[in-house]
């Protein structure tokens, strides 16, 4: 890595002042994804903005939703007995991403403002029509993952919490890369009283749902409902692992793996 | 304590600027900016090391072209990554910072492939052969380019004596005393300036037996600013610039009679080089085709080998080295053979092994096979596996529409020849050391020759201390490498026992010393065949090896944890080949594969249930009776997981399959075969 200040903020407030006062300066969560691109010299911040001891890693339940601080860690959500009784599913997710290392310092936080098209998060996210609080507003998940790597924030602006609507029942399906873990795939569909949602991550260029898979969900929440269902692989991601083809087709397979695992049959 | 925890005295550490471009002609080499940078001793260009020596290179296949060795790239760079300029900072941070600033303007040149090596085996019958057969099989295998990926990348540390204008280098290495006499030609100094430590080596699997060009400037830079120097490659540049294994494509016919009867092999196996070649450049390329036809008999055979240099990275040894291509080649063409012929894979090799009465016996390609009895490794694992219940249950699941699949490797694998070294002394207090000119790279090598030991002197194994690879404290000797170092190294200790009891015999007073320098008679081949069960899953290609069952006959066996240790990490290995690992670079010859996000390394997660059988025919090639064991499952397991993931997919009409059987290849062979069926 290249040489590079470091601070440790106490409060918020400080941590947007740090953020404001340096436009080279960047903030720093579970380092996960920024401490690696630091070492392979991807990038050269002036100032790291270190948020790993001031966000919240709260978790909570009211009113039908799940909020999570922005700063609880991979392994706070799996491990979460609130989670676990009111979105197994979410839990289930964080358990599946990257390895124990991983999901002791990454958090829900950094994973969202980073939105990876291959990341996890960002599925339940959008399925769970989640809401994203930051220093200055709240978000809707769909806008607020705005594209690859790319989100709403802006440079000096942190994400606080995240708040989740409770489905009846929801699971996530994921296939992952035997390089890196991450989805080349993933399916989290959500099911609520009056609508069915798919996000699929990993086989596009930011999260998306699949419209035809939810429609035919809608009329008969049952794997048989997908059959011959597609999604169009136009406009997915195509490198060395996986071409757009191969994509669409497992995006497809892990939303009938998620059914399947609710529906059980 | 590894290489880079080695304590040096205030260190120049180095940053190599690499070649981004694979061939090219140097235009502009600006190096002022680097020099001028804080904490920037020196920057070096090839013109500074224009005159040092050539690494030697092991002539096992005739040379028609010998690309240059370059330290630092001369006017030309013939490989992606090759080091063009190197820094010398007083931290790795500034060197790193500094070798930014180094500004190269490398103009990209055509380039063709160049024949380096060539050479070619026949006692030309096989076309009448194939004339008169009822079958010829063919197939062409490519194997993925793999990266060896020890955990503890290159690392080499130089410290400088001012007094005696000598260096001490501390190497991971596979072979310290090569480093040694490889430095001294290379720079043109005497051996005796320099002693070589290979300190706790975190791995090496063949990619750490030669020197590399890095490794010849750390210690040059050392003698000529008279100062310590250290450098340690990052992964990244292990990626690039480490020897790759693999990447050999081999092609091959098989003709038989209706019996099933081997008639003859057509067999021609290219191998690629990089743009320079390390001690063992050739001997994968060797080795693919010499170990052909594997343990059978093939009355006419036609076999050819070339190596091919081209400008991608540098290749090597990796652990097999040519033994997997060419045992893979031949199982799958007998698994082609069976298929054609309706013969059991099975029966069709028992029929065509060589039968244990006619060994020894002597090879087309110049080998001497020389103990065993085959057939029986194959009788073994038909019984570990309950074979006839295996395919009657493999004949229920076909019938559900599962994709399962039963695949078979018989393999041999050839050790090492020649000699190495022991030097035992029994003190007065009753203590032993075993010094070797053997290394060690976690095989639990100390632990073998102390056993060794401690039976010949009838000792208790606590009384003896192992020394190992420190050129001022053992003897010259060969070190660790193609599976040769519990045949001969432990013959040699074996040997130094065995003289040190007479003399103690004949009265004569301690403390005894014993030099030995034992060499064998001759490979021993260790041999062994593997059951791979496997499924496939139709939507997403996913390939699950169920089961793998191993029967390997490694001749004595002086340790058989340490046995069970080589057979298991082999076999890893091997279903890294076979299932996910490969080097990919782009059209334009950059390296899409430059991490482990990108490149897939098997995790503890992805071995399956492994089954271990053994059973020992003491090789009358060395004293202890011993053969190689380090390489046996990188040969047996891809051949077997191959020959599996096709049997999975036969009901749909797939005959063959590339390696690495990765969930999208397979896949697409399932749509396209099903699409073809409609
Ligand atoms: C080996 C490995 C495997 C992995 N596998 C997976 C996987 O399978 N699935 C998966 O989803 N992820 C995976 N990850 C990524 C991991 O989940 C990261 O933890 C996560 O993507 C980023 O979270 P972080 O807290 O580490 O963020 P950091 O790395 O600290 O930051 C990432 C980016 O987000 C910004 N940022 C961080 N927090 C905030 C905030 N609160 N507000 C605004 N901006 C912020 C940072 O400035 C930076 O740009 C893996 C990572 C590794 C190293």
């Amino acid at each position: 890595m290249y040489e590079t200040a470091y601070a440790r903020p106490r409060t918020l407030e400080e941590a947007v002042e740090l953020l404001q006062s340096d436009e080279d300066a960047k903030c720093l969560a579970g380092g996960m994804t920024y401490v690696p691109t630091l070492k392979q010299r991807l990038a050269m911040p002036s100032l790291l903005v270190d948020l790993s001891r001031l966000l919240s890693r709260d978790i909570a339940v009211a009113d039908g939703f799940l909020t999570i601080g922005a700063g609880a860690r991979h392994v706070d959500v799996q491990r979460s007995q609130i989670v676990r009784e009111t979105l197994p599913a979410l839990a289930e997710l964080a358990g599946l991403i990257g390895d124990p290392m991983v999901r002791n310092r990454g958090t829900i936080g950094g994973s969202l403002s980073n939105n990876d098209p291959a990341a996890d998060y960002p599925s339940a996210a959008l399925a769970l029509d989640a809401q994203i609080t930051t220093t200055k507003q709240q978000y809707a998940a769909a806008d607020f993952l705005s594209g690859m790597f790319e989100t709403l924030l802006d440079d000096d602006e942190i994400v606080t919490h995240v708040r989740f609507k409770i489905p009846v029942c929801a699971a996530y399906s994921k296939f992952a890369s035997k390089a890196s873990g991450y989805a080349v795939a993933g399916a989290f569909v959500a099911r609520f009283d009056d609508d069915v949602r798919v996000a699929i991550t990993g086989a596009g260029p930011c999260v998306f749902r699949a419209d035809q898979l939810e429609e035919a969900l809608k009329g008969d929440f049952n794997v048989w409902a997908l059959k011959g269902k597609t999604i169009e692989p136009e406009g997915l991601l195509s490198d060395m692992h996986a071409d757009a083809e191969y994509r669409a087709a497992l995006a497809v397979e892990m939303t009938k793996r998620a059914v399947h695992q609710i529906t059980g049959a | 304590m590894f290489t880079d925890d080695v304590k040096l005295t205030n260190p120049l550490h180095v940053a190599f600027v690499r070649s981004q471009i694979a061939s090219g002609e140097i235009v502009e080499l600006e190096t002022e900016d680097a020099l001028e940078a804080e904490g920037v001793a020196a920057v070096h260009t090839g013109a500074d090391v224009a005159d040092l020596g050539s690494l030697s290179v092991n002539p096992v296949l005739p040379i028609k072209h010998l690309p240059p060795f370059s330290v630092l790239a001369q006017a030309t760079v013939r490989g992606l990554g090759q080091p063009v300029a190197a820094v010398l900072g007083e931290t790795a941070l500034q060197a790193a910072d500094a070798a930014e600033l180094v500004y190269a303007e490398i103009e990209p040149t055509e380039s063709s492939p160049i024949l380096v090596a060539e050479k070619n085996w026949s006692n030309a019958q096989y076309e009448e052969a194939a004339a008169k057969a009822d079958h010829v099989v063919s197939c062409t295998i490519q194997h993925p380019r793999l990266a060896p990926s020890p955990m503890e990348p290159r690392s080499i540390a130089a410290a400088y004596d001012a007094e005696t204008d000598c260096v001490t280098v501390w190497h991971s290495t596979q072979t310290p005393h090569r480093t040694r006499s490889e430095l001294a030609a290379i720079l043109g100094i005497e051996a005796k300036r320099i002693r070589v430590i290979a300190p706790h080596v975190g791995g090496a699997f063949g990619m750490k037996a030669s020197l590399y060009p890095e490794d010849v400037f750390v210690v040059w830079a050392a003698l000529k600013h008279k100062r310590d120097v250290k450098w340690t490659a990052t992964r990244s540049e292990e990626f690039l610039s480490a020897t790759h294994g693999r990447g050999i494509k081999s092609e091959g016919e098989l003709a038989l009679s209706s019996d099933g009867t081997f008639l003859g092999l057509k067999a021609m196996v290219e191998g690629p080089v990089g743009a320079w070649l390390p001690n063992s450049g050739l001997i994968t390329a060797w080795n693919a085709a010499r170990v052909l036809p594997s343990g059978y008999a093939v009355p006419a055979q036609d076999i050819t080998t070339q190596a091919v240099m081209n400008n991608l990275g540098p290749t090597g040894i990796y652990r097999g080295a040519g033994r997997p291509e060419a045992n893979c080649l031949m199982e799958r063409l007998i698994d082609k053979a069976a298929a054609v012929s309706g013969i059991d894979p099975v029966e069709l090799r028992r029929k065509n092994l060589i039968p244990a009465t006619a060994l020894p016996h002597n090879t087309l390609t110049g080998n001497t096979l020389d103990s065993g009895d085959y057939a029986k490794a194959l009788d073994v694992l038909c019984e570990a596996v309950d074979y006839p219940a295996l395919l009657a249950e493999q004949t229920r699941c076909r019938a559900e529409g599962q994709l399962v699949g039963i695949g078979i490797g018989f393999y041999l694998e050839p050790s090492g020849n020649g000699w190495e070294t022991a030097r035992v002394t029994l003190n007065e207090d009753g203590s032993v050391v075993v010094a070797s000119g053997s290394s060690s790279q976690g095989h639990g090598r100390e632990t073998a020759f102390a056993q060794i030991a401690a039976d010949a002197l009838n000792i208790d194994i606590d009384q003896i201390s192992v020394l190992l690879a420190d050129t001022a404290k053992t003897p010259e000797g060969i070190g660790a490498l193609a599976s040769r170092s519990t045949a001969i190294g432990g013959s040699a200790v074996l040997k130094a026992c065995e003289e040190i009891t007479s003399r103690l015999e004949a009265s004569e007073a301690l403390p005894i010393t014993a030099d030995v320098r034992y060499e064998n008679k001759g490979q021993a081949w260790g041999y062994g065949a593997y059951l791979a069960q496997v499924s496939i899953c139709r939507s997403t290609g996913e390939l699950s090896v169920e089961r793998i069952t191993c029967v390997d006959d490694t001749g004595t066996i002086v340790n058989p944890k340490l046995v069970e240790g080589q057979i298991l990490g082999g076999l890893a290995q091997g279903l890294g080949e076979a299932l996910m690992e490969s080097i990919v670079y782009d059209e334009d010859g950059q390296l899409l594969t430059g991490s482990f996000m990108d490149y897939a390394m098997p995790r503890a997660a992805d071995i399956p249930t492994i089954d271990i059988h053994k059973f020992e025919t003491p090789s009358p090639m060395n004293a202890l009776g011993a053969k190689g064991v380090g390489e046996a499952g990188t040969i047996g397991a891809p051949a077997a997981i191959l020959n599996a993931a096709v049997d999975a997919l036969r009901p749909l009409g797939v005959t063959d399959l590339t390696m690495p059987l990765t969930s999208q290849s397979l896949w697409r062979a399932i749509r396209s075969a099903e699409q073809g069926k409609s």
